[in-house]
């Protein structure tokens, strides 16, 4: 019989930049814009914008003379997100560069299929390689590197390694006494999505549950008509799980709890008194186009319209 | 009947992830796409895979794949696709109907046997089941040889797949009312008040709580108008027949 070949296992490291706006070197964005080919009064325009900053902090109810930083975006500039994304292209770059020299293994999803090192999006940041204490310490080289030009810092209590269950512990025990980053058991979110990990489990999906009933709590005490709760229902309640909807297949008792507190709301509101008059099935009905008619509503619609 | 357009928690879902599903269809440089189907498609199409042991993403697109695929429609260009691998006239690929299929026959394309007048399997050595035989000499097409094979979306116009239209497919709702006395469209597009619209409306569905009405609904009620006391109270009692004895029009 042939000894089953042992699975290496990959681990996906997720990053938390701390203060990521605020640290972003000044001489490094210059060093990146250049780079990347912007003409240079550009880039004096860009630094200028960086440089002309006045800060003054309101200390004990009164402010402090105003002093200019020496690093950091602007937070709320509308320029700032793409100037930051252009600095973590340079760490994009960095691993790039160390995967085509083959030093980081990067995680391979299928024999011939492409092969991940990296994920970023602005400050999310997510790394893969094999899980080998070697690689970790390519990781760590880089991110060093990294941080000391950019003056960018990797929070370690915040960041978070997952690897594959064929890890073994005392590599995890010898992956973090490298890195400083702790092992996990569940990433968390990524762009807003909850990342499964194994068998989908009930507690996943509580937390859609729990902004619609947030939701309808804060619109308590509200005098609300039935039209105006309808019109609440279409374009509030029922576009909140909408987002985690595009990727997940909800199970059956959530959708069925969702429509179930969208029903309620129409009908009785925040108070617990109502009387469910007409049918789920017909409220789903378009409001244009709803099938036949009745002889009751022809009538109906004469009376009216004439 | 019309309704008040609140959507079904399910078929909202179901509709999202197809366009998931529509990413899967296409040669796409989504790195998503490309991950995906090399890990679960193996170069196959999505119809004839449908894996669904997978990542939990992956599951879920198989699920809405399983859901919607008869809104799918595979329109014919230059009918370069391969007859028995790619599954064109059904949501089957040919080669799954037939025991094997013969060596002359591996590489024929849809153009082979597809004309613009109906099938032709003269050129076709494996035997085929009589209701597919029948299917392929129906269908027509005409090949056009700039236009690639491609799959469409039957219910827009355009073809491609939006959210909006697969959901009104999910809930059997046409684009255009079959009839145009039978939209409903006059009801909310009246210059009143939206409470006023809306009682309209429940007056329409019988969903306004007369004696009648909750009666018939299981409450143990008297259903005689309280107001002119010999008559029961019914919708229209109660709108017209009361209203002109209140007022004495």
């Amino acid at each position: 019989m042939n000894k089953k070949k042992k699975k290496k296992g990959d681990m996906v490291f997720k990053l938390d930049l701390e203060k990521a706006y605020d640290r972003v070197d000044w001489g490094f964005l210059k060093q990146t814009l250049i780079m990347f080919g912007f003409p240079t009064y550009i880039i004096s325009l860009i630094m200028h914008s960086l440089a002309s900053t006045l800060i003054s902090l309101l200390w004990n109810g009164s402010k402090t003379e105003s002093f200019t930083p020496s690093r950091g975006l602007r937070q709320g500039d509308p320029l700032s997100p793409y100037l930051f994304v252009l600095c973590m292209e340079r760490l994009g770059e960095m691993i790039q560069e160390e995967v085509r020299v083959g030093r980081w293994l990067p995680l391979q999803v299928s024999a011939n299929g492409p092969t991940i090192s990296h994920l970023f999006f602005v400050d999310d940041v997510l790394l893969f390689a094999k899980s080998k204490p070697s690689q970790a310490r390519v990781i760590n080289k880089i991110l060093d590197d990294f941080c000391s030009i950019s003056g960018l810092k990797v929070s370690l209590d915040k960041s978070q390694v997952f690897a594959s269950a064929s890890v073994t512990r005392r590599r995890k025990e010898r992956i973090t006494s490298t890195t400083h980053i702790q092992f996990t058991t569940n990433l968390g979110k990524y762009l807003g999505f909850q990342m499964h990990h194994g068998r989908i489990k009930k507690e996943d999906f509580s937390t859609i549950m729990d902004k619609v009933s947030n939701k309808l709590a804060s619109w308590k005490g509200r005098l609300l008509n039935k039209p105006g709760r309808v019109t609440l229902a279409n374009s509030v309640l029922t576009a909140i799980p909408a987002y985690s909807m595009q990727i997940q297949w909800l199970p059956q008792y959530v959708c069925d709890h969702l429509d179930k507190t969208v029903r309620s709301f129409i009908w009785k509101g925040s108070t617990n008194k109502g009387m469910h008059m007409v049918g789920w099935e017909k409220i789903n009905k378009s409001k244009k186009n709803g099938g036949s008619w009745s002889e009751n509503c022809e009538e109906t619609k004469h009376c009216v319209t004439w | 009947m019309g309704g008040l357009g609140v959507r079904i928690a399910r078929k909202q879902n179901i509709a999202l992830l197809g366009k998931l599903v529509w990413d899967m269809f296409k040669p796409s440089n989504h790195l998503w796409s490309q991950i995906l189907s090399a890990r679960y498609l193996q170069g196959s199409n999505i119809f004839v895979t449908r894996n669904s042991k997978g990542s939990p993403i992956w599951n879920a697109i198989v699920k809405a794949l399983k859901v919607l695929e008869d809104g799918f429609h595979f329109k014919i260009g230059n009918g370069t696709s391969s007859m028995w691998y790619e599954p064109w006239l059904l949501k089957d690929p040919l080669c799954h109907l037939v025991p094997f299929v013969q060596i002359q026959d591996i590489d024929l394309q849809i153009r082979d046997i597809i004309t613009k007048d109906g099938g032709n399997l003269q050129n076709v050595y494996t035997m085929l089941p009589q209701d597919v035989r029948s299917k392929i000499l129906e269908t027509t097409a005409h090949l056009m040889d700039d236009v690639i094979d491609n799959w469409i979306w039957n219910n827009c116009t355009s073809g491609a797949y939006l959210a909006k239209s697969a959901y009104s497919w999910l809930n059997d709702e046409d684009t255009v009312p079959r009839l145009p006395r039978d939209s409903w469209n006059w009801v909310w597009k009246l210059k009143i008040p939206a409470n006023v619209q809306f009682f309209l409306w429940k007056v329409m569905h019988l969903a306004i709580p007369t004696r009648t009405i909750l009666n018939h609904r299981g409450i143990p009620l008297d259903s005689i108008c309280p107001i002119c006391d010999n008559e029961p109270e019914t919708l229209i009692h109660c709108l017209i027949a009361t209203e002109q004895k209140l007022y004495g029009t």
